[in-house]
């Protein structure tokens, strides 16, 4: 089951060609420089399996991390809207135009995303569920808890100039601690992923330079498991950095 | 699983006095009494981790003894010392498992709380705002307990009862915080607002104080992938060396 969810999102991610062809590159690239030979591409080609799904996922990271910057922006357009004493619906409608200024192309995220939340509101003009379904469609946990808060504000009653103010908070305090989170680990990341090329620039210069004194461990079985054992301990070293520079904020 | 639960638990309250010794704050002692007699799950976790590694030391003790033709007395000696850092063990896995589920509730509290206090303004009573406001939470082993408060809740049980049981489970001291705060402003109305906005403030404070010790720990962390990177790289030039050499 688990298997078949990562196979979908995978398969529905619209960052699956970039990933696809940049885990070819990698797989073919390693594969030759490693084991200059075919079989060796076809074993780092199985890497790619797992390799996919990983690229994806920080290519979504990436892009959810500019996509709450916008709702940002969005929620601030909504908060001095909300201050001139308009309805939300109304300030929902008027944020498109608004937003227009900063965000000039139709097809940006945030455009496209206010856009069909005007088209449902035309339909009900109860926006709470819809931001719920925009966050849950986006997984952005900061537009499902405004959605949530929203319909429960609309529902009892409440200042809502208030609440808007308090989620552009939140939101923007959890941006700047990612950001800090971000520079502490730039130098310790930058220098990792310098160390993982070169490994690759350094087999190529010296392939290059001299090329005997690599043959012998493309033609040996001993000099095969050497230059594999080196590419599983480089590879080894990429993943644990990955998964330790995740840290939840 | 019963069975061995059972002595588990049995051995906790035998273990007692050891664990009042250990040189943790009491906070953290309480924590563990807790975590062992109220949660099963991290405790059965730890007690099987901890008994397992004493029982495979201790019998690799005793064949070493018996290989090396030593005294009985020395092998049982070996064999009680291997049971002994076993039975550490256990209470250092418990200790880690603590700091997880403690971060855990401080990351996901901040949200649920600044949700709750939301809703309050917006002039939803306590015991709503609070239920409502559990729907933001992610699932994982901490926020259960906020759930099981949030359904008895809705099974209308008293609410100062119910935020004590939540207190004694968790052992936060933002959620007790949190909920006395709460427990106050259902008694005496919403005299308590600043109290909340207080509350929620520092716990938010403190996720990003979590959030950058996080990231500290991380920069040397991150030492350990650079030198398996380096080491990668070093094996593949000095074998190619050393093999040329070994041919020549």
């Amino acid at each position: 089951m688990e298997t078949r969810n990562i196979l979908n999102r995978v398969r529905n991610s619209p960052h699956f060609p970039r990933a696809f062809a940049e885990s070819m590159l990698f797989s073919i690239f390693t594969g030759v420089l490693f084991y200059r030979h075919y079989l060796g591409v076809i074993l780092i080609l199985f890497y790619v399996a797992f390799f996919i799904p990983k690229r994806i996922e920080a290519l979504e990271d990436i892009e959810r991390a500019k996509r709450r910057v916008s709702f940002l922006d969005f929620l601030s357009v909504i908060k001095r809207l909300s201050a001139s004493g308009m309805a939300i619906q109304q300030c929902l409608i008027e944020a498109y135009r608004e937003l227009r200024i900063l965000y000039p192309e139709d097809q940006a995220w945030i455009m496209r995303s206010v856009y069909d939340l005007n088209q449902k509101l035309a339909l009900d003009p109860y926006p709470g569920p819809y931001f719920m379904q925009w966050g849950e469609k986006d997984q952005i946990k900061e537009i499902e808890d405004f959605g949530q808060v929203l319909s429960v504000v609309q529902d009892y009653g409440g200042d809502m100039e208030a609440l808007i103010g308090e989620s552009a908070t939140m939101i923007s305090d959890r941006l700047e601690t990612d950001n800090e989170i971000r520079m502490l680990a730039a130098s310790k990341v930058f220098e990792q992923k310098v160390l993982f090329y070169l490994g690759y620039v350094m087999v190529a210069i010296l392939n290059s330079v001299m090329p005997d004194m690599f043959q012998v461990l493309y033609t040996t079985f001993i000099g095969r498991c050497v230059m594999t054992f080196s590419l599983f301990m480089m590879l080894a070293g990429q993943k644990l950095g990955t998964s330790l520079t995740r840290i939840e904020v | 699983m019963k069975k061995f639960y059972r002595v588990g638990m049995k051995l906790v309250k035998e273990l007692k006095p050891l664990t009042d010794n250990l040189s943790l704050t009491d906070f953290r002692r309480r924590s563990i009494r807790a975590y062992a007699l109220e949660q099963g799950e991290p405790f059965e976790y730890a007690l099987s981790r901890g008994l397992g590694l004493g029982l495979i030391l201790g019998v690799l003790v005793i064949i070493y003894a018996i290989s090396s033709k030593m005294s009985i007395a020395m092998g049982a000696i070996g064999a009680f010392v291997a049971l002994f850092v076993g039975t550490l063990v256990q209470f250092v896995e418990m200790e880690r498992l603590i700091k997880v589920d403690q971060r855990e509730i401080g990351i996901q509290f901040s949200r649920f709380s600044s949700n709750c206090a939301l809703f309050i303004s917006s002039g939803m009573s306590v015991r709503h705002a609070f239920i409502k406001s559990a729907g933001c939470l992610d699932d994982c082993r901490s926020t259960r307990q906020i759930m099981i408060a949030v359904k008895e809740l809705e099974m209308s049980l008293n609410t100062s009862e119910v935020f004590e049981n939540l207190n004694t489970r968790l052992r936060h001291p933002m959620v007790a915080e949190f909920t006395s705060v709460l427990v106050q402003m259902e008694r005496y109305g919403s005299s308590s607002k600043s109290d909340l906005d207080r509350v929620i403030q520092r716990a938010w404070q403190s996720r990003r104080q979590i959030a950058n010790l996080s990231a500290k720990e991380m920069e040397t962390k991150l030492v350990f992938p650079s030198m398996l990177i380096f080491f990668g790289v070093m094996l593949m030039i000095t074998a190619a060396m050393l093999m040329q050499l070994m041919n020549m």
